[in-house]
């Protein structure tokens, strides 16, 4: 179902301070607004939903990049957990 | 001669989902991402959350935001369009748009726009693509 909710601006506080300083955003004139919009998209015919195999996942995930951070060379730095073989 | 003040662009992310601290309401965007990968194409993405941030904006703003396929033509793959109502200048207007079960019907570069009356304020883009055997993103 298709929803649009609105927050009441918020304000964050350091100190204590009373309700009605925190409803006046305490001195400052930034304040903001969130609002949340949900949209359900139409299932188009002939369009089967399916999901990935574990092994499709992982494969979908490593040509994705989300593994070569191991390439980096601060990933060196644990080279010293390797047992030594000699 | 100056031109009329118009929104400025804060944040546009695209991510899994956004969740609401119930407490103070800080937001957490979960799972940011810039790339969809479907074994075969037209594709259903269960989820997909887009969180804008604007400010400096006077009145009653138009606003759209629509997703296009760059690499087709500019596609229209989703979009929608309302009315921002900003106080005064300093207000920030932060939105989180989540659509379900979006189609990709064509791979490509995927450009998510947020227009202010119609002009370009923030954009992302993202690549849909095919991964399995014999095919590359």
């Amino acid at each position: 179902m298709n929803t649009i909710t609105q927050e009441t601006p918020h304000f964050l506080s350091l100190q204590d301070e009373s309700s009605a300083d925190l409803a006046r955003g305490m001195g400052s004139e930034l304040h903001s607004t969130y609002f949340e919009f949900h949209v359900d998209m139409p299932l188009l015919a002939g369009v089967s939903v399916s999901e990935m195999s574990d092994s499709e996942l992982l494969t979908a995930a490593e040509k994705a990049g989300t593994f070569d951070f191991l390439n980096s060379p601060e990933e060196d730095g644990y080279n010293d957990l390797l047992p030594i073989r000699e | 001669m100056a031109g009329a003040e118009k929104p400025i662009g804060i944040a546009l992310l695209i991510c899994d989902r956004v969740i609401t601290d119930a407490v103070t309401h800080e937001k957490t965007l979960v799972s940011t991402f810039n790339q969809v990968l479907a074994k075969s194409l037209p594709c259903v993405h269960p989820r997909m959350t887009i969180f804008v941030a604007v400010t400096n904006g006077r009145g009653t703003t138009e606003a759209e935001i629509r997703c296009v396929n760059e690499s087709h033509g500019q596609i229209e793959v989703f979009g929608m369009k309302g009315s921002i109502p900003f106080a005064d200048p300093n207000q920030v207007v932060e939105m989180s748009f989540r659509f379900n079960n979006v189609t990709f019907a064509n791979p490509g570069l995927h450009c998510i726009e947020f227009l202010c009356d119609g002009d370009l304020v923030l954009q992302s883009r993202f690549n849909v693509g095919i991964v399995g055997p014999g095919h590359s993103t």
